[in-house]
């Protein structure tokens, strides 16, 4: 090469880097980034006020809206067997033993259900009714289900887990919507909705709804149970800011339904037990109003009260239940290194049982007043790196005094996809009514009764609990979680056989009965590891998969009918795939395991294997057709020992069509 | 000239075609803030998907002035925009807007603490080409043309933000303003 062409050559390349350079170094990168590129790029927040759940120092897992309309479920019990370490189990047509972490029951007393704050935690019976639950699905934003012991937060009875159920903002359910659908056991459904902004930071929503669904099989499958369930429930919610700084919102439902359960009854004459139909009426109604106020962003307060009515008119009692209650929350950021949060909280309660023969309460009536107060320190021992969360929460209730129930958590966030948590707990179930007052003839065995009874000087079950979590997201699409825990209970109430008596007045005498007395006579230990991972390979391919496996120890100084192990399955699983596909369709497909339940001697519940199917397409903007098929394996299987007095009841494979039209 | 000048020059050569080359496609996309990818939305529309009516005849430099009013985390770095100007295309920025002179802006951004203003601002460019933006909630539902929404999606314990944006393509026709079909495809909602 010539010298002078070099020379040319050179200069020509340096122009030309230069000119580009000037101008492409100028725009910043990220205005560079094209508009289909930004529908896939996360962004960080600048503020981060709300800390992230993968960040959080608990086993948590939130259900979406989305992850509730494309599993085809239709209740919310459905909804929770996503969850892992959730064991659900349907007992019957419109009965459900939901737990976490083990001590599943139908009295399933040492998990917090709440629905918008207000706890829908039966404490006549010690569980949750969850036929009343029937808040409409496309209603709810998200469900947060935090297993373990978030006694802090949410207090007494947040032993194994807090069920945290929301519903979506007024703002985001404007419009009319019209849902409805049928199938062979959910033989009709519907829901009415509309929404509308009254102002210019006034939004208000109503709702109707109605359901009717059909009896589960018996035991032999050769008919249906005589069970029926159905219920109608309307609502509203109105939600409204003002300035910025207040937020408040007014909600209520009411709610009644019929059920028809097919009672056994124990009788002392052969056969020993009586079917004894029940035409079930269920009611109830409640109110909510919650307001907040931003001082500033480093200090923001709530105040909630609500009112709760919920009636059940068994044959076997008459149980009214009213609540009042009030909590008070503030959040204040005292100093970089110190995010606290305190508050109190006020409850009354005042139930009326109408007792029978065969469920009793004494007293009959009774009113309680339940106290409680608590203070959180998210302490900053590193920036963006380590946290340490010190509380406590003390209660003051009407069966067993002043409770304390302090928690010390740590959060390593290891880096941007990596975190590690570990939390040690102390948690209380304070006893109950279910658990100190009642008498409950449960079965004849021919010569004797035997009877459930309660003890009234019964003490609170306590828990230590010891987690370990580790969580990691190693690409965008794919992310990992696991959660090992080893729970240490004291003071379990279980029932202990007492000596048999011999009962000389009321119906049915002269009977001898053996009563099986609940009293704090058991310790256990549970141990288990919960596992949740999901991939999306493609844009239109989601996948989703969970585990968990639990072992569990109940050791009781008395013979005869206890809690067992049995109850609790060991290891359950799931394996969720939905596609994206063209034409606006959807298919989601769901596998569930549940591990075997021996809940008796004589009763087996073998594993069983479900798959669930939806496809779903939306044709015009607005107007959603779905199609599901649930347990499509299996004609039918038996999930769980069938509650009080009723007979086993199995699940069986169902198919219903839904059309959700939205303008 | 040598053998060893010669392979001295063939490298540096090299070296100068790589570093014009523009970033492999498959490399990790970097996160992005809100308000930068609200901006990277914002540039996207001006240089790209949305045409003026006072469109400059080729060769000649388009004017575009981007206004602002009330005070958010965007308006603090809108500024950034006017980096992205080019020899066709040069980026003016305006923030704090008077009422006055909105109808010379070609693009209008409303933060959420000029809410009280809105009405008054959507009333006034009403039907003149100017390309509204916010991210009050609503805005489209409004009257305005382009609302930015931050869009969550949660698997488990796992959170993802995004910033999607809704179109009001009938308050843009009437603006005589064409926007690309590209763009409303995009677009998490579309109100026609």
């Amino acid at each position: 090469m010539k010298r002078t062409e070099i020379t040319g050559l050179i200069a020509g390349l340096a122009a030309s880097w230069f000119s580009t350079s000037a101008l492409a170094g100028q725009t910043p990168d990220f205005l560079q980034v094209s508009l289909d590129q930004l529908a896939d790029i996360e962004v960080t927040s600048v503020s981060k006020k709300s800390e992230k759940a993968s960040e959080a120092p608990a086993a948590i897992y939130v259900i979406t809206q989305e992850d509730i309309r494309r599993s085809g479920a239709t209740s919310i019990p459905e909804t929770l067997r996503m969850v892992p370490g959730i064991s659900v189990a349907r007992a019957g047509t419109s009965q459900w033993a939901i737990t976490a972490r083990g001590f599943s029951d139908q009295f399933a007393n040492k998990l917090l259900v709440l629905m918008d704050g207000r706890s829908v935690y039966s404490p006549i019976f010690s569980g949750v009714w969850w036929d009343e639950q029937d808040t409409p699905l496309e209603d709810i934003e998200r469900i947060e289900v935090i297993r373990g012991p978030g006694a802090t937060l949410w207090g007494a009875n947040a032993v194994n887990g807090v069920i945290n159920i929301i519903t979506k903002n007024a703002k985001d359910t404007k419009g009319a919507m019209i849902s409805a659908g049928g199938g062979m056991t959910e033989n009709a459904f519907g829901t009415v909705r509309y929404g509308a902004q009254l102002d210019e930071d006034t939004h208000m929503r109503v709702y109707g709804k109605y359901n009717d669904h059909d009896a589960q099989r018996n035991a032999a499958d050769t008919a249906d149970t005589n069970t029926e369930w159905n219920m109608g429930r309307g609502g509203f919610r109105i939600d409204t800011s003002v300035d910025n700084t207040d937020t408040l919102t007014l909600q209520g439902d009411v709610y009644n339904g019929h059920e028809r359960q097919e009672y056994h009854l124990p009788i002392p004459t052969a056969p020993f037990t009586t079917n004894t139909p029940d035409n079930q009426e269920i009611k109830g109604g409640n109110v909510l109003g919650r307001w907040g106020h931003t001082f500033n962003k480093y200090s923001e307060i709530s105040l909630q009260a609500y009112f709760d009515y919920t009636q059940r008119d068994l044959v076997v009692a008459d149980l009214t239940t009213y609540t009042y209650d009030v909590d008070f929350q503030h959040q204040w950021t005292l100093n970089p290194y110190n995010e606290v949060v305190w508050g109190f909280g006020y409850r009354y309660l005042q139930d009326y049982v109408d007792n029978s023969f065969y469920i009793a309460y004494n007293p009959d009536d009774f009113s309680r007043e339940l106290y409680s107060g608590f203070v959180q320190d998210k302490i900053r021992l590193l920036p963006d790196e380590l946290y340490l969360t010190l509380g406590t929460k003390i209660e003051h209730n009407d069966f067993s005094g002043a409770e304390l129930q302090p928690s010390a958590k740590l959060s390593w966030l290891v880096d941007d996809s990596q975190t590690v948590w570990a939390s040690v707990s102390r948690a209380v179930r304070s006893p109950s009514r279910a658990s100190n007052d009642i008498t409950n003839p449960v079965l004849h065995t021919g010569t004797a009764f035997v009877v459930r009874e309660g003890d009234p000087s019964n003490d609170s079950e306590k828990l230590i609990a010891y987690e370990l979590g580790y969580r990691i997201q190693p690409e965008k699409n794919m992310a990992f979680d696991v959660t090992a825990f080893f729970n240490d209970y004291s003071d379990v109430i279980t029932e202990r056989q007492g000596s048999p008596t011999f009962v000389t007045s009321g119906p049915f005498a002269p009977y001898v009965a053996v009563p099986f007395v609940l009293t704090n006579n058991a310790d256990a230990t549970a141990f288990g590891v919960e596992v949740a991972a999901n991939w999306n390979p493609t844009d239109w391919w989601k996948l989703a998969a969970n585990y968990s496996w639990l072992e569990m120890d109940i050791q009781s100084s008395s013979a005869g009918f206890r809690v067992t192990e049995g109850k609790n399955p060991k290891q359950m699983g799931h394996l969720r795939s939905g596609f994206d596909l063209p034409y606006d369709v959807q298919f989601d497909q769901v596998l569930y395991y549940m591990d075997e339940l021996n809940p008796t001697n004589t009763i087996h519940i073998p594993d069983y294997l479900r798959l669930d199917l939806r496809l779903g397409w939306e044709p015009v903007e607005g107007l959603d057709l779905s199609v599901v098929g649930q347990n499509l394996l299996d004609p039918q299987h038996p999930e769980y020992s069938p509650f009080l007095y009723n007979p086993v009841s199995q699940v069986g494979r169902t198919v219903y069509g839904k059309v959700t039209w939205r303008f | 000239m040598g053998q060893r000048s010669r392979s001295m020059l063939l490298i540096v050569a090299a070296m100068l075609t790589i570093s014009m080359m523009p970033p492999s496609p498959y490399a990790k996309k970097p996160d992005l803030t809100d308000v930068q990818a609200k901006l990277a939305i914002i540039y996207n529309f001006i240089s790209r998907y949305v045409r003026w009516p006072d469109q400059q005849p080729a060769g000649a430099t388009q004017d575009i002035n981007i206004c602002a009013v009330g005070s958010d985390e965007l308006t603090k770095e809108i500024e950034l925009l006017t980096k992205a100007s080019t020899e066709k295309m040069r980026v003016n920025v305006l923030n704090n807007v008077a009422l006055g002179h909105v109808r010379n802006c070609h693009v209008l951004y409303i933060a959420k603490s000029a809410a009280g203003d809105m009405p008054a601002f959507l009333a006034t460019v009403q039907n003149y080409p100017v390309l509204t933006f916010s991210s009050a909630d609503g805005f489209v539902d409004n009257g305005g043309m382009i609302s930015f929404i931050r869009e969550t999606q949660m698997q488990g314990a796992f959170e993802r933000t995004f910033i999607r944006y809704e179109v009001n393509a009938v308050s843009v026709y009437n603006a005589k303003l064409y926007i690309d079909p590209d763009a409303l495809e995009l677009a998490k909602r579309v109100i026609r």
